[in-house]
């Protein structure tokens, strides 16, 4: 063999080679499917370590939703072997005594669990994502006081206006499809979760064939892939297939309205639409064109509403998610102006764009955001972050494309968005209305 | 990484640069040691947002056009009496955006137009700031514990809101010039040449500026409360009950209990993650809330700040939360640290500070809030041994001297009526 393949996981038996794109290569585990993605970063003596499994909102049934979000909370608590040694769950053990940061998080399509530490901690680190992933002891002992946070989290979502919105314009948008309610889920069914849902959830969706764990840093990639075929190698599948949802989302036929009204001094009007999904040029023209509307003093809903009086800010949500989903504009209303009276013009200053020379505008949001994009790679959990977006969308490898698709946006493209997103079929238009007591 | 310090004449920082680095960071602050009044945190407010909306023969859209046009941004701030301007941009970008941040500083318009439209946002702004419970909790705790003159005392909205109306462009200016005598602390990080050459083009800025008659700081030296201190700000809309618990920490960076105070009550609140003792049991073990999480801030070397704590509980589990959280208070002020955490924690703070280097942007802001607290860079440096050099009584007995849950201001924003006469309990 030569010295050149030596150097590659192509020599480390157990794995499949799949691909190489820029510094990032990917294999898979021969013996249970498990995907890796490695990419070294030399000098730093840091390692990031990112388990994504494809489990979401968008797996969640009618009364269980939120439960993805439920059972990444409990992938926190204690294993079979922790309970034996009593060193209690081995993630919180791992901090306590390392320091290392820890975090995980849902979306509509995937969950996702890292560690970043010194590289002496490589192999515990793993340790702690493979026994997780099959082994987390379920019980109500240990779920009762996390359920208790989970509605603790919830309540403090739902206290900001923006969030009360987005529940209510999401579930109006989609009448079929599991985008139809927050990643956090609807409280009662947060209350009614019992441990068995959580058991079959689990089991269904945590294996191995249905995760890609990203090693990122300063770590040779032999000795990486060794270590998680030590580590990872013995874990099974379950021979049950994954359970996913096949759904045909109705068609809009106009638009969708929802209101709240709540005691507050805060008054949003909310636009919601349906756009297309992520990586595709189609997503990034949104993003564009989100920005262009709402990213920033320069922006063009910020000069006609905030610097006139009649905004006091303006926001926008826009997810990278596998499907069609809704995105937001959300625009907090002064006391100067009613919801009626200011959804007119705002429709209007997005109807006009239809026909307007954006040319220099998009450009310039472009530029920012591929600057943005520097900036957010500068370090191994930024790089893992966007990663997992794009390991959730099904094709990681289009990470390396982003700065391309980006170039290759022209003015049409960011148009088009204004001419067919904005489109009554498929806008759905939220008011929070403050009552004053 | 690797790191220069520099220091001319009014012109102090360091220059961080990483081999291959293609992004830039800039983080240029100046203190302007004024008296404090709500006259001044409304010029302030105004003063922050008038710096980019036009300068030499830019208007704002002009201006803000070609900050966009670089791709990179161009943020200004104020903090306490701190001005900072943030940089942001990649290498390749840099000469339009540094030509710009320098225009920015030389000949700010400060239309009367651009005021007006200022004064009408910023009202707004401050509309919206009303209902943030979060934001007035941590607000009110520095109203309870600072004097109206100090930097760090928050005025209510509306009063602030009051003296928007009569800022004059004359005490908008008066700023600027405070900011271009004042001595300008720098931190700058990217590619070796590229910093070399920002520091390279300040210190000719700073020639063509000098300093001048400096303001000396105006010292306020704020005293720890001696008692249980609740303040109420009700905001009838919010769900939970957002808490802001602290008190003043008598002491300054160089006082010797000061890194021993830090290392101790980082074992009761560490931010982020769940090691502290506030998160495993009033998160953890009790299941009372989210996030508990605390840190000792705005101490410098020659004044005091504060430590604080923040959370938020359900209105119904808001009594047990504060008798948990003081419980933990009071244990660890009575009893001190384990032997375990003393060793742990040891472990914990050098991993934190390692991590920190993944990222440029990470180090560049740590090592920024280091200098403008009056550290030098070899103070920040240094303060990983001394951590690993501390000794455990020396922090138990810091502990007991300047944490008491007798003596502390309770900050709690929300729907407080529902809560109130609860809590009231608390100060006995």
């Amino acid at each position: 063999m030569s010295k050149k393949r030596e150097r590659n996981g192509n020599a480390v038996p157990g794995f499949a080679f799949i691909k190489k794109v820029g510094g990032i290569s990917e294999y898979r585990l021969k013996n249970n499917g498990l995907s890796i993605l490695y990419k070294r970063i030399k000098g730093t003596g840091i390692v990031t370590t990112n388990i994504t499994y494809l489990v979401g909102a968008r797996d969640e049934s009618v009364g269980e939703t939120g439960i993805a979000h439920m059972l990444e909370h409990m992938l926190f608590m204690p294993t079979k072997s922790d309970i034996k040694v009593k060193t209690g769950s081995g993630a919180m053990h791992f901090e306590r005594e390392t320091g290392c940061i820890l975090n995980a998080n849902t979306c509509k399509d995937r969950t996702t669990y890292f560690f970043s530490y010194p590289v002496e901690h490589f192999e515990r680190a793993l340790s702690i994502e493979a026994d997780r992933m099959l082994n987390v002891v379920l019980n109500d002992a240990v779920f009762k006081p996390e359920q208790g946070n989970v509605l603790s989290e919830f309540d403090m979502y739902n206290g900001d206006p923006h969030f009360a919105l987005a529940v209510q314009l999401v579930s109006s948008a989609f009448h079929s499809h599991t985008y139809g309610h927050e990643t956090i889920g609807y409280r009662e069914d947060i209350e009614a979760y019992t441990v068995e849902k959580l058991q079959r959830f689990y089991k269904n969706y945590y294996r191995p064939n249905n995760a890609t764990l990203m090693v990122v840093g300063d770590i040779d990639e032999i000795k990486a892939l060794n270590a998680i075929k030590r580590i990872f190698g013995s874990l099974q599948n379950s021979k049950s297939p994954i359970h996913r949802h096949s759904v045909n989302e109705p068609i809009q036929e106009g638009v969708r309205r929802v209101e709240i009204v709540r005691p507050s001094t805060t008054n949003i009007l909310a636009l919601g639409i349906k756009h297309a999904a992520f990586p595709s040029k189609e997503w990034f023209a949104t993003m564009t064109f989100f920005s262009l509307l709402a990213g920033g003093p320069d922006s063009i809903l910020h000069k006609k509403l905030i610097d006139t009086g009649l905004a006091s800010s303006i926001d926008t949500i826009l997810e990278p998610t596998r499907d069609i989903n809704l995105g937001v504009l959300f625009v907090t209303l002064t006391k100067k102006i009613s919801h009626e009276k200011m959804e007119l013009p705002v429709l209007k200053i997005i109807q006009e764009l239809k026909s307007k020379d954006i040319t220099k505008q998009a450009k310039k949001v472009l530029k920012k955001t591929i600057t943005d994009e520097f900036f957010t790679r500068e370090n191994s959990l930024g790089i893992v972050r966007e990663l997992t977006e794009y390991t959730a969308a099904g094709d990681w490898a289009k990470y390396y494309e982003t700065e391309e698709i980006l170039h290759s946006i022209t003015t049409k493209d960011i148009v088009n968005v204004a001419k067919t997103m904005f489109e009554p079929e498929r806008m759905t238009i939220g008011y929070f209305r403050g009552l004053q007591t | 990484m690797k790191y220069t310090s520099f220091n001319t004449n009014g012109l102090t920082g360091t220059r961080i640069s990483r081999p291959q680095a293609r992004i830039i960071v800039l983080k240029f602050s100046v203190a302007l040691n004024r008296e404090h009044f709500a006259r001044t945190a409304a010029c302030d407010m105004i003063y922050t947002d008038a710096l980019i909306s036009g300068s030499g023969t830019y208007t704002r859209g002009k201006f803000l056009d070609a900050v966009n046009n670089t791709g990179g941004s161009l943020d200004v701030s104020m903090y306490g009496d701190i001005l900072t301007i943030s940089l942001k941009v990649i290498d390749t970008n840099l000469q339009p955006l540094l030509s710009l941040f320098l225009i920015m500083l030389t000949n700010p318009t400060f239309a009367g137009s651009e005021l007006k439209r200022s004064k009408e946002t910023i009202a707004n702004e401050l509309d919206e700031y009303k209902e943030n419970a979060r934001a007035r909790a941590i607000d009110g705790l520095r109203s309870a514990l600072y004097a109206q003159t100090s930097p760090l005392y928050t005025f209510e909205p509306e009063k602030i809101q009051k003296e928007l109306l009569r800022v004059s462009r004359k005490e908008i200016l008066s700023i600027h010039k405070t900011i271009l005598k004042q001595p300008w602390t720098v931190t700058v990080a990217g590619g070796e040449k590229k910093t070399q050459h920002i520091v390279k083009k300040l210190t000719l800025f700073r020639k063509k500026n000098p300093v001048g008659k400096q303001k000396e700081k105006t010292f306020h030296t704020p005293q720890p409360v001696q008692k249980k201190v609740l303040k109420f700000i009700s905001i009838p809309s919010k769900q939970n009950i957002e808490f802001n618990i602290g008190n003043i920490v008598p002491i300054t960076l160089y006082d010797k209990d000061y890194t021993a105070f830090v290392f101790g009550f980082n074992v009761l609140a560490l931010m982020g993650g769940f090691t502290g003792r506030l998160m495993s049991t009033v998160r953890e073990k009790e299941g009372l809330t989210y996030g508990i999480y605390g840190r000792v801030t705005a101490t410098s070397t020659d004044d005091y700040g504060y430590y604080n704590i923040a959370t938020f509980f359900a209105p119904n589990n808001a009594h047990k939360g504060i008798t948990s959280t003081l419980r933990e208070i009071r244990s660890i002020s009575e009893h001190g640290i384990t032997d375990d955490e003393f060793v742990r924690f040891k472990a914990i703070l050098g991993t934190r500070e390692i991590l920190t280097h993944d990222s440029l942007l990470r180090v560049t802001g740590e090592l920024h809030s280091a200098l403008l607290s009056g550290r030098t860079f070899k103070e920040f440096i240094d303060l990983k041994k001394k951590i690993q050099q501390l000794k455990k009584q020396d922090i138990n007995n810091a502990l007991a001297k300047y944490l008491s849950p007798d003596a502390l201001v309770i900050s709690v924003a929300g729907p407080v009526k529902t809560v109130k006469e609860e809590l009231e309990s608390f100060r006995k």
